[in-house]
């Protein structure tokens, strides 16, 4: 039996969202929510649908689709999912999902926001299903240029400022790749655009040695990687909610991704290398992120430089180019994503009640909107890798992946998680607990219905913190076929 | 028969001359007729040009040839011709009594840049140069309401006519090196073959006018200040047909070289890396509109050398299929400019502000627009890209393609001020755009075109690869 084309059908599922929030006139707003809602929806459906078609002992890529597209220049549209994608993907499905849902209230040019917003999740869900060059840097930036008119135009602090430093940023790294990808094809024989092709296309070692980092710090910008992570809390803080979500969430791991599927496997020997260059820069992430956080009075900056902090964490997972390393970083890049989309979303219902992201100006908040302040606590929670919730798995993981590839930095990185917990209870004790330091409007706790995306989020957090497995039986196969290949 | 269809697209250029020009005489209401015959005369074209491929023949002592290349570029000058006419509207912007006679002059230099496509002999196509650059030079001064007109019109001259005088010393110096003056037989010649310097010297000499076509540096002087000095109508045919015909014209010279690339290679990379920077840079402090086109169109010539330093068929196919895309892109762009700013005048950045609420459709076309000059996807500016790229990488050119990446990136900021004033800042006034049916029609065609070819740009890409395989045999 054929497999239905269920990959494609994931990526034309916000593409359906977007043509059908273009027909409907701008006035229409509830219309407008519910497409978009619907199509995320959908997209969650297809992917339990690959979910459940997913194999978890078959080798190699699965649901493959491969259709030639203009092969005169090499380029064909080849989409496949194994198990690290194929988590990905549930990610994706789940902060769409939720981050349409976070919107809800949206009422200034609904019909533009939606649009964008499905526009970029069209291009994340294509990333991860492509496994032909041209396409996924095809969908990658199509994933970054409506992030320039969502923060833009419906952000806030410094919106013009963040958005354009961001995009400049991530296209300066995709200026870096695109050569790199193009030289790939170039030096390959036959002359091929595909991922699988070109990872048994044998390139010397000192082209790799070459290549690689323009790959790495190429991808690195958009996975936040130290030094080029300034962008990104600046980006974070002015983005609205649900687009903080969703970058955080998601997109910075479009750069962690692109290391491992495109430099990673197709040049082990480059990423060999300089590994233990990128773990100490993935270190320095970990530790300079945490200091920085501790220091912050904006909660949102708090959130986002902790986000550069826990993208050190997965980046040095893949730097120890181990089975547990690895599996470690995927599982933090799935955890840390629902994570921070939780992060975001608890602030942007904050933000919007109290006018005030100012640590100093909230306080007590726990007694006020215990639902609510529960939400941002349980995300703290998380970060800080206490057990019960999904990242207390990840970060063991890389961890111990680090410590038998590099016990110095491991012993570094145990003080940074430290830090970790330390400006998270910072943030919870001053923000949450005690008496509130200004007066506040009467501000009634969260409503059901925008309980709901947060709350999901929790269960994730907590389903798997209480049972790894479900992730780790989906990785690890993948995983271990990845590590094979770079020895 | 065969004949007949290969010069189809020439015979309709002959009447619709005749009917424009009769419509001339007709006195007070001119304007309307002779927009009307052009508009007609346009779409005539476009089918004609469409019906002529796949009727390849040699005529007049194998002077003009007419074979899939040729016939591919003069859709593309068809193409521009009809959308600037249509940018062109009732001509605003244009000095009151020469509003007829901008459509006649916009339809010699379309005869003009046509005639360029099939020559393959060099006075020729020297000839024809002339006679598409001489109408320009006559519109571009009849600005109205625009004091630094007849500056732009004199500058436009000067620098064509120095282009010009380069291309017949280059001519003089090829007649007496290869003692012929047909294109194929000049390719034949031993002294060509063998990379003589001479030979090379006089070919790139030639080519100057064409360069000078193309705004690639150092013969982009003339860009800035004619795109702004010229009326919408005119400034569009100058950013599409012109330069298409330009795109596909070096690549012919290319090919009479193709077996000697060189030095030649290394100065179109210079060419291309220079033009790339220097128009990107100065394009991001420009408040004019018009002029930051023009600026980016120095940038784009950049991009599209960057194809033709890879001197393969596949570096040429590229640049033919971006300068098709181009056309579309600066159609798109010019459009809007010119509806926004419908009384004929130059508008700013400012003039721009609120777009999203006072035209909607207008502003997502400039979206598209410009989102496909800067290169991304989904829109055709992507894909047009990456096949340059990819043509000089094949080459080693491994440096110029990192340039060029950088500049892309560079390029992104400029266009999204651009955007950042027609989606975010609010307008200050609310100057209503009117959109006829026609304007939306054009809109949503050049939007889905833009969009598609980015996707797929299939079937196109197959027309610019046929022809430039046209050209090397």
């Amino acid at each position: 039996m054929r497999d239905a084309p269920l990959l494609t059908l994931l990526v034309l599922c916000p593409v359906a969202g977007l043509l059908a929030i273009l027909l409907i006139p701008g006035t229409r707003k509830t219309a407008i929510r519910v497409a978009a809602a619907l199509s995320g929806l959908a997209a969650s459906l297809v992917t339990a649908l690959i979910a459940i078609r997913f194999d978890r002992q078959a080798p190699g890529y699965q649901l493959v689709e491969h259709v030639p597209w203009i092969p005169s220049v090499g380029i064909e549209y080849h989409a496949g999912v194994d198990g690290i994608s194929l988590v990905l993907l549930v990610l994706t499905s789940i902060v769409f999902l939720t981050g349409v849902l976070v919107m809800w209230e949206l009422e200034e040019r609904v019909k533009e926001f939606f649009a964008f917003m499905t526009l970029l999740v069209t291009g994340v869900f294509g990333v991860f299903v492509s496994l032909d060059l041209f396409f996924f840097l095809f969908f990658y930036e199509v994933a970054v240029l409506p992030m320039y008119l969502l923060i833009a135009v419906w952000g806030s602090t410094r919106k013009e400022y963040g958005a354009m430093k961001l995009t400049l940023y991530l296209l300066a790294g995709t200026a870096l790749v695109v050569p790199a990808v193009l030289v790939m094809y170039a030096w390959s024989d036959p002359h091929t655009f595909d991922m699988t092709r070109l990872a048994t296309a044998g390139f010397s070692p000192r082209f790799q040695t070459i290549v690689f980092p323009f790959l790495f710090l190429g991808f690195g910008v958009l996975a936040g990687l130290w030094p080029f992570h300034t962008w990104s809390p600046v980006g974070h803080v002015a983005a609205p909610t649900a687009v903080s979500m969703l970058h955080a969430g998601v997109l910075m791991k479009l750069g962690a991704y692109g290391i491992l599927r495109v430099g990673m496997v197709i040049l082990p020997e480059g990423a060999a290398h300089w590994a233990h260059w990128a773990a100490v820069l993935a270190t320095i992430n970990i530790v300079y992120g945490a200091f920085v956080a501790l220091a912050q009075t904006d909660l949102k900056f708090v959130i986002g430089y902790s986000s550069v902090s826990h993208m050190g964490i997965v980046l040095l997972g893949l730097a120890t180019l181990s089975v547990d390393g690895i599996n470690g970083a995927v599982f933090q890049m799935f955890s840390h994503g629902i994570m921070t989309a939780l992060f975001f979303a608890a602030v942007g219902f904050i933000y919007d009640r109290y006018h005030t992201r100012e640590i100093g100006k909230l306080g007590g908040l726990s007694r006020q909107i215990p639902v609510a302040s529960a939400f941002f606590i349980v995300a703290a929670l998380t970060g800080a890798g206490v057990p019960g919730f999904s990242s207390f798995w990840a970060e063991l993981l890389v961890f111990l992946g680090t410590l038998r590839t590099y016990p110095v930095l491991a012993a570094i990185v145990v003080g940074a998680l430290t830090l970790t917990l330390a400006y998270s209870m910072r943030v919870i004790v001053v923000a949450f607990f005690g008496a509130p330091r200004e007066a506040h409007p009467e501000v009634k706790d969260i409503t059901a219905f925008l309980a709901l995306p947060r709350a999901i989020l929790v269960a994730v957090l907590v389903v798997f913190g209480f049972y790894p497995r479900l992730m780790l039986d989906v990785i690890d196969p993948a995983t271990r076929a990845l590590v094979a290949m770079l020895r | 028969m065969n004949v007949l269809l290969a010069l189809l697209p020439e015979a309709v250029l002959a009447l619709t001359g005749l009917l424009v020009f009769t419509t001339l005489l007709a006195g007070e209401g001119r304007m309307r007729y002779a927009r009307d015959a052009a508009r007609l005369g346009g779409v005539l074209l476009v089918a004609a040009c469409l019906a002529s491929f796949g009727h390849p023949v040699e005529l007049l002592s194998a002077t003009y040839r007419v074979d899939g290349f040729s016939q591919l570029v003069k859709l593309g000058v068809a193409a521009g011709f009809l959308l600037s006419v249509f940018i062109a509207g009732d001509g605003r912007g244009q000095r009151e009594d020469a509003r007829g006679e901008l459509f006649f002059f916009l339809l010699t230099s379309a005869a003009g840049l046509m005639v360029m496509a099939s020559a393959v002999e060099a006075v020729a196509l020297y000839l024809a140069l002339e006679i598409a650059s001489f109408s320009l030079f006559v519109l571009v001064p009849l600005r109205e309401g625009f004091p630094n007109g007849k500056e732009s019109g004199l500058k436009f001259v000067v620098v064509g006519l120095a282009a010009s005088a380069l291309t017949l010393y280059g001519l003089s110096l090829l007649i007496g090196l290869t003692g012929t003056t047909r294109l194929p037989v000049m390719a034949a010649n031993p002294a060509i073959l063998g990379r003589d310097p001479a030979a090379m010297f006089a070919l790139g000499l030639f080519a100057a006018g064409f360069l000078f076509k193309l705004a690639l540096f150092p013969f982009h002087f003339w860009a800035p200040d004619v795109y702004e000095g010229a009326s919408h109508g005119v400034a569009a045919f100058v950013a599409t047909a012109s330069k298409v015909a330009a795109v596909a014209i070096i690549g012919r010279l290319l090919v009479t070289a193709v077996l000697a690339p060189g030095p030649v290679a290394g100065a179109f990379a210079v060419a291309a890396a220079v033009s790339m920077t220097l128009g990107n840079l100065v394009a991001i402090v420009q408040r004019d509109v018009k002029r930051m086109l023009a600026y980016s169109a120095v940038a784009q010539a950049g991009y599209i050398a960057v194809g033709f330093t890879a001197f393969t068929s596949e570096g040429i196919a590229a640049a033919l299929f971006y300068g098709l895309l181009y056309l579309l892109m600066n159609a798109a762009a010019f459009l809007v400019v010119a509806r926004v700013a419908a009384d004929g005048s130059n508008p700013s950045l400012d003039d721009l502000r609120g777009l999203y609420r006072r035209a909607p459709l207008l502003a997502a076309t400039l979206l598209l627009a410009v989102f496909a000059l800067a290169g991304v996807p989904p829109t055709a500016g992507f894909i047009g890209k990456w096949f340059l790229f990819r043509a000089a990488m094949l080459q080693g050119w491994w440096w110029l393609v990192l340039l060029a990446a950088i500049n892309s990136t560079v390029s992104v900021y400029y266009y999204l001020i651009v955007v950042k004033h027609a989606y975010l800042l609010p307008a200050e006034q609310e100057r209503v755009v009117e959109l006829t049916m026609a304007d939306k029609a054009v809109c949503y065609a050049l939007c889905t075109a833009l969009v598609i070819l980015g996707i797929y740009p299939g079937s196109v890409f197959a027309w610019a690869n046929a022809a430039a395989e046209a050209l090397l045999r």
